[in-house]
């Protein structure tokens, strides 16, 4: 019975070191297909909980699922794995290799699932052609392009490998407000179709209407953030 | 993906990437040029004698014994009579002999008196017998064969008159100038010590000393060229000779009976063992010039970490974008390296070429400058060894930078810092 993209449980998590912050999510259910806006403050802790949902970050206290996956029970190599194949990323700014091209950007994921590429070619100028990316573009360093047009590749990545859970992370920051209206509709579109959840973090709040569900991160008194 | 990758990144860092890739060809083609030379030198100095089993000379040393009777370097101590020589020639483990006769010289240049067997006999490098670029040898008493180098460096043609010094050094005061020598041959080049002598026979050594007594003529008893060559010149004593046996197994036994030879002290050497006890005295230089070569090559390596380090800062985000899309720290650690073998790879397939194209075009330039021969084939028996452990070396010191982009992978946030 797989219903949840993410389920967390009893998860405590603190950084190595003398600070005194923690983050502390008790139970925390995301469906498949969900399409889930958490804001916060910068410095709350959004960034500790994507890369732990990313698997970077191990857990140590408490439970963490990505579909069926057991997080706290993988290996850093299996997480490695299953990041490849299983959750895409669209980030602030920055999201592609300078020096590669579109196509190999888009790719990338692919690659590091050890899907062949040629498989992938088509999906991929298909899914940049619905990003408003023209063809003759496809070829040019990712270097050459607007910030507007790298954002709108980093979806075609994210979502290249159909993954169950896409994680983006203050995306829309880098754009002007006509910019990311539009950024926006379409990162919720393609992820529709794919049936992709998407978990898109950001501090701005002017965005959550988008969304029909809302998290926020808190921190207490005692420097414990948590997750609503 | 991954050298693709690597490719591309290189080719961002174009020009760090291009001029690291030139520090470390220039500096493996020093290498490989240092490593060809020197194995040339040995070669070309172990290929000084070949064919000859026995060298053969009065009682001394074996290193003073080879450098006078085959480098013409330093002085015999003593003579061998002709009886003795006369004698040991018949011994019949012995297939020829031939004699030479050490003390003059012409304009710094050694006269070897000797047989005609000199060119039938004598051998260098990987058993090429003497070959005259123009000529013949002598045939009458006053007839003089040039080496390569002393025909080149005197400008001596066939027919030319040459006269000849009495001792060794090129400032020699008395010239036997009432006997000149007529040039009948001229040998070609052959990279050792033949190419700086004047040979003549034993006959003309004997008769430009008639009339000359404890090495200095004597006033009135001057003998002309026709009375010498009335005169019997069998010389009374020959500085040295070299043997060849007809099996070369007995060379240890004939070897050790002429060390033994009663009637007088002699002393004989095996050519091989001998010039190897030499090649140990000098080549230290050889090893200085090897060290040289490495270290250049050390200061490349570091060169090629320090640009990878430097461009670790730039990289950062690199390595969130590839962690993010999947890539394991292990695919990190390996696009480093793989910039690293591109850099390498390509730097020892450009020296090589470099080395060789440097051999095509020098090596007539070094035989006609310093009578050696350099050969084009650069690559040798231990070449790709070498290579291998360049690049061994290289993905060894390549960890640097690929563990730190390693630890950065392991612990890098999940967005790019800017």
């Amino acid at each position: 019975m797989q219903v949840n993209a993410v389920a967390i449980n009893q998860l405590t998590f603190a950084w190595p070191g003398p600070g005194t912050w923690r983050l502390s999510i008790e139970k925390l259910q995301i469906r498949r297909g969900e399409q889930v806006f958490i804001k916060g403050p910068s410095g709350s802790g959004k960034s500790t909980l994507l890369s732990i949902l990313a698997g970077i970050t191990a857990v140590r206290d408490g439970e963490v699922w990505v579909g069926n996956h057991p997080l706290h029970r993988l290996s850093a190599s299996q997480r490695d794995h299953l990041r490849a194949n299983s959750i895409g990323f669209v980030f602030q700014q920055l999201n592609l290799i300078p020096y590669l091209n579109l196509l190999d950007n888009v790719l990338l994921p692919v690659h590091f699932a050890g899907h062949s590429l040629h498989d992938y070619k088509t999906r991929a100028a298909e899914l940049l052609g619905r990003l408003d990316i023209a063809q003759d573009l496809f070829h040019r360093p990712a270097s050459q392009l607007s910030v507007g047009q790298q954002q709108r590749v980093a979806i075609a990545r994210a979502l290249i490998g159909k993954p169950a859970l896409l994680i983006a992370d203050e995306p829309t920051s880098a754009l002007d407000a006509d910019n990311r209206d539009a950024f926006l509709k379409l990162l919720l579109e393609q992820s529709k179709a794919v049936q992709t959840t998407v978990l898109f973090v950001s501090h701005d709040d002017a965005l959550k209407q988008h969304f029909p569900r809302v998290l926020s991160m808190q921190t207490d008194q005692g420097n414990v953030t948590t997750c609503l | 993906m991954l050298i693709k990758i690597a490719c591309r990144s290189l080719w961002n860092r174009r020009i760090t990437a291009l001029m690291t890739l030139l520090t470390l060809t220039i500096s493996l083609s020093l290498l490989f040029s240092i490593n060809h030379i020197r194995h040339q030198a040995k070669e070309s100095f172990t290929s000084s004698v070949s064919a000859v089993d026995l060298i053969v000379g009065a009682r001394s040393g074996q290193l003073n014994l080879l450098l006078y009777a085959v480098f013409r370097v330093g002085n015999p101590t003593n003579n061998i009579s002709w009886e003795s020589y006369q004698h040991i020639r018949q011994h019949r483990q012995i297939e020829w002999t031939v004699p030479i006769s050490l003390g003059d010289s012409h304009r710094g240049y050694r006269v070897i008196g000797t047989s005609r067997d000199y060119f039938q006999y004598l051998q260098f490098a990987d058993r090429q017998s003497l070959q005259f670029l123009e000529g013949q040898p002598f045939t009458a008493l006053f007839d003089v064969v040039l080496g390569a180098e002393v025909a080149r460096k005197l400008n001596y043609q066939l027919g030319d008159k040459v006269v000849i010094s009495h001792g060794a050094g090129s400032t020699s005061f008395i010239h036997h100038d009432e006997m000149p020598f007529t040039v009948t041959g001229i040998l070609a080049p052959t990279g050792t010590p033949v190419d700086k002598s004047l040979h003549v026979s034993l006959e003309a050594i004997e008769a430009i000393h008639l009339g000359w007594q404890h090495g200095v003529p004597i006033p009135g008893q001057e003998v002309s060229p026709q009375q010498a060559s009335a005169t019997d010149l069998t010389p009374d004593a020959i500085t040295a000779f070299f043997v060849g046996m007809k099996s070369r197994v007995a060379s240890f036994a004939v070897q050790r009976q002429i060390n033994s030879y009663r009637q007088e002290p002699l002393t004989a050497i095996l050519p091989g063992v001998a010039l190897g006890e030499l090649w140990q005295m000098i080549g230290g230089v050889e090893r200085l010039l090897l060290l040289v070569s490495y270290l250049v090559l050390f200061a490349a390596f570091a060169g090629l970490i320090t640009t990878l380090l430097a461009s670790m800062k730039e990289r950062q985000r690199e390595i969130a974008v590839l962690r993010a899309t999947g890539a394991r720290p292990a695919h990190v650690f390996w696009l480093l390296q793989a910039e690293v073998a591109i850099i390498t790879l390509t730097a020892i397939a450009l020296s090589w070429a470099a080395v060789r194209g440097l051999m095509v075009f020098g090596q007539h330039y070094i035989a006609q400058r310093f009578g050696v021969f350099i050969s084009q084939q650069v690559w040798q028996d231990n070449s790709g060894l070498l290579s291998l452990t360049i690049f061994a070396i290289a993905l060894l010191v390549g960890c640097v930078p690929a563990l730190l982009a390693y630890r950065q992978a392991l612990s890098s946030s999940l967005a790019p810092r800017v």
